[in-house]
């Protein structure tokens, strides 16, 4: 099935489009949760408010970009959304303090790569990790964040620089990084593995 | 979201492994999110089937009871042993038997020399009179009264149901007797179905003593409203009279008894429940008619009480109920067809907007050419109790559940926001999602309107025409009810959209029926069948909702009416 035909019976309000449109999105958009909320569960009750969402404002989508795209931007904010309306970001976003967080030292499950990376992002306080998640792989602007999360844009600059150096040293020190005298080439080490 | 040219290899590499990762939701995920996009039926079928299989349970076993009671019979009595049992083996073989006159107030002859057995058994003429069903419980308190210088022992021992005794004075001479009344057979209260059982048992000679034993058989079957009183012998007395009267030996008066301390007697029931102070028993003779055997008495004999001794059969006694043949149970079951009146203003602000956009040439502008629609199928089912008041008039009252639907043709269309409040300062502002368009959509639909009631109706039926058999009826019933689940689409008020708010809908309604019907009676089953008309009082929608409809229903009503005899 297309993703034309898809949107066609999700704007008819079909179950069969509906339900071919969340198989094919929900992992991806689980994972994004995943890294925004504090538990599995609440990642799966932001995913399916953002899917509700996205169902009923299907007709919005103006098929000028990417429907993968325009679902992730809503995931997302639904997840900032829930965030701020369960007080979790506002109580923990404190980034000016969050410096001062130590970093909870965790075994990592090692299966693959990808997850090991998403659960050293996991460890990072919720305002750093918020931060991070936004710019570092949402792709948005430090402007951007500061309107999403009504903080300053330099506060956002400063945490995004804090959360980026202390998510290093997660890495690091959990081996899925190495770090080499010449910064740029701390990757290699990584291929390596 | 600005340029990431200068984002360094760290930040690459998170997104790239972030973007890589993925997780698999639950499937009640899903299950949960299909059921926010379409909400499931909520089938009280289920729910109703069991409601009228209990109901239907319910009547039968009503019925049952009734029919049950015209069989009453005295039941056999539980085996209870005597708890008397010094006494029990101390009364000899030879018992003297009691007969007691059927003259009211009269002081029975006790005479020891004659053994006489009576088995006074007592029918009761007429056919309408009480039946009985009792169970006999013994209980026994015994006295022991010291006789000086007597050496007669007598064991007398009557009583009536839950009370205490009241002893007579029984004066006893020298000789020995036995005398065991098993039944007080001509103690009949008037107006009560309680049968009252004396019982005196035999005693052994004692010298110098006389052993009382007083048992207080007490039957505990009691049958309750009973209208019809018991047609008695003439003979009758008072409870006073009863009270005092005594069962003398050679026509001595107790306080004219030598042994004047012997304190003997048949304790009749006083205060009991069941026979009221004024209560009129018989005191039948010795010469008891023959055909007297529903209330038996009859004289045991014995070292003691034995439960199959007292055994007590009273035949079936017709029970006149007063509702017999008037009350009745029914059950019901009408195929509909469902129509709406629909009425209401028009959100005319809305409309104009609607009116200039592109797709406003086909756009309605008034609610009755708005709404194109076609009646469906739905169904009634109850249950009633119906209770005859007149020669012609019959009341009646049950539980109805409803299923009533009908189709709006419309079409599909992608998610619009569609107004439900009326036009206006002061009204709420009310709106919907709707996936459906009353014009000019992407395709054709059928949009269901569903809606399952439960109500109480209560009204009246009258023959108008007919006999026995076959009859002409006609009925009117109103019918509060309440509104279980509704599947209902309602339009929008600028008539373009349709959408689902059920909280615009009214929980409790009023329904008003009215029905002709013909009978048919077969057996002891009156089948109906006729055509009905149900006509929904107030709107289906609550008053935040500017257009209201009035549902209505044609169908064709069969039932069944069995009438509890």
């Amino acid at each position: 099935m297309t993703e034309e035909v898809l949107i066609k019976g999700c704007l008819r309000n079909e179950s069969a489009s509906q339900q071919e449109l969340y198989h094919r999105y929900s992992p991806k958009m689980l994972s994004v949760c995943y890294r925004y909320a504090k538990s599995r569960e609440d990642a799966e009750d932001m995913l399916q408010e953002g899917f509700i969402k996205v169902f009923t404002q299907i007709h919005q989508f103006q098929n000028r970009g990417a429907l993968e795209g325009w679902i992730r931007r809503i995931i997302v904010h639904t997840c900032i959304n829930n965030l701020k309306k369960n007080k979790k970001f506002s109580e923990s976003v404190d980034i000016i303090h969050a410096a001062s967080v130590p970093v909870r030292d965790e075994n990592i499950p090692s299966i693959l790569q990808a997850k090991q990376v998403v659960e050293c992002i996991r460890l990072l306080p919720m305002g750093y990790r918020t931060v991070l998640n936004l710019y570092a792989i949402e792709g948005y602007s430090h402007k951007e964040i500061a309107d999403i999360l009504d903080i300053e844009e330099s506060t956002s600059r400063s945490q995004y620089t804090r959360a980026k150096a202390m998510l290093e040293d997660i890495l690091i020190k959990k081996n899925i990084i190495t770090k080499q005298p010449d910064r740029s080439n701390w990757l290699t080490a990584v291929s390596n593995r | 979201m600005e340029s990431k040219d200068h984002r360094d290899d760290l930040e690459i590499f998170l997104k790239e492994k972030s973007d890589s990762y993925k997780m698999y939701p639950s499937e009640k995920i899903w299950a949960n999110l299909n059921n926010q996009l379409h909400p499931r039926k909520k089938w009280p079928y289920l729910v109703m089937a069991v409601i009228f299989l209990g109901l239907g349970f319910g009547g039968k076993v009503y019925d049952t009871r009734y029919n049950s009671i015209s069989d009453l019979k005295l039941a056999e009595p539980q085996s209870q042993p005597s708890n008397n049992a010094s006494v029990k083996d101390a009364l000899p073989a030879p018992l003297e038997t009691l007969s007691m006159a059927d003259e009211p107030g009269k002081v029975i002859p006790f005479d020891t020399k004659i053994i006489r057995e009576i088995n006074a058994e007592k029918r009761i003429p007429d056919p309408k009179t009480v039946s009985l069903t009792s169970n006999l419980q013994i209980t026994s308190t015994q006295k022991q009264y010291s006789i000086p210088g007597s050496i007669a022992t007598s064991s007398v021992s009557p009583s009536i149901v839950n009370s205490a005794p009241e002893p007579s004075l029984i004066p006893i001479s020298n000789s020995t007797s036995t005398a065991r009344i098993m039944r007080g057979s001509s103690l009949i209260p008037a107006s009560n179905s309680t049968l009252t059982v004396n019982s005196a048992q035999g005693s052994s000679l004692l010298p110098s003593s006389v052993s009382f034993s007083t048992e207080k058989i007490e039957m505990t079957a009691i049958k309750n409203s009973i209208e019809q009183s018991l047609l008695l012998p003439e003979n009758t007395f008072s409870n006073h009279q009863r009270s005092n009267s005594s069962i003398s030996r050679a026509g001595k008066n107790v306080h004219d008894a030598t042994l004047n301390q012997v304190d003997a007697g048949i304790s009749l029931a006083k205060g009991s429940s069941d026979i009221s102070n004024n209560s009129a028993y018989s005191l039948p003779g010795n010469s008891l008619p023959a055909d007297n055997k529903d209330l038996s008495s009859s004289m045991e004999t014995g070292t003691g009480i034995n439960a199959n001794q007292t055994t007590a059969t009273t035949n079936a006694i017709r029970v006149k109920k007063p509702y017999a043949n008037r009350l009745g149970w029914q059950l019901y079951f009408s195929p509909t067809k469902s129509y709406r009146r629909l009425s209401g203003n028009v959100n005319k602000n809305a409309l104009y907007s609607i009116a200039n956009a592109a797709y406003s040439t086909n756009s309605p502008t008034d609610l009755k050419s708005a709404v194109s629609q076609t009646p469906a199928v739905g169904m009634e089912l109850g249950t009633a109790m119906i209770y005859k008041v007149g020669k012609r008039i019959r009341i009646k009252g049950g539980l109805q559940f409803n299923y009533s639907q009908y189709n709006i043709n419309a079409f599909d269309y992608s998610a619009e926001i569609a107004p439900l409040s009326a036009a206006g300062i002061g009204h709420t502002e009310i709106n919907a999602v709707s996936f459906h368009r009353n014009f000019n959509g992407f395709s054709k639909a059928l949009l269901k309107n569903e809606h399952f009631m439960i109500s109480v109706p209560l009204g009246a039926e009258m023959s108008v025409v007919g006999n026995k058999v076959v009859q002409f009826n006609v009925a009117a019933t109103i019918q509060p009810g309440f509104m279980l689940n509704n599947q209902a689409y309602l339009l929008s008020t600028n008539l373009t959209n349709y959408a689902k708010v059920p909280s615009l809908y009214r929980d409790f309604n009023i329904n008003s029926s009215l029905e002709a019907f013909l009978t048919v009676q077969l057996g002891s089953i009156k089948w109906s069948v006729g055509p009905q008309l149900r006509y929904q009082l107030l709107s289906t929608y609550k008053k935040s909702y500017p257009f209201s409809e009035h549902l209505l229903d044609y169908g064709i009503k069969l039932g069944m009416t069995k009438t509890i005899k």
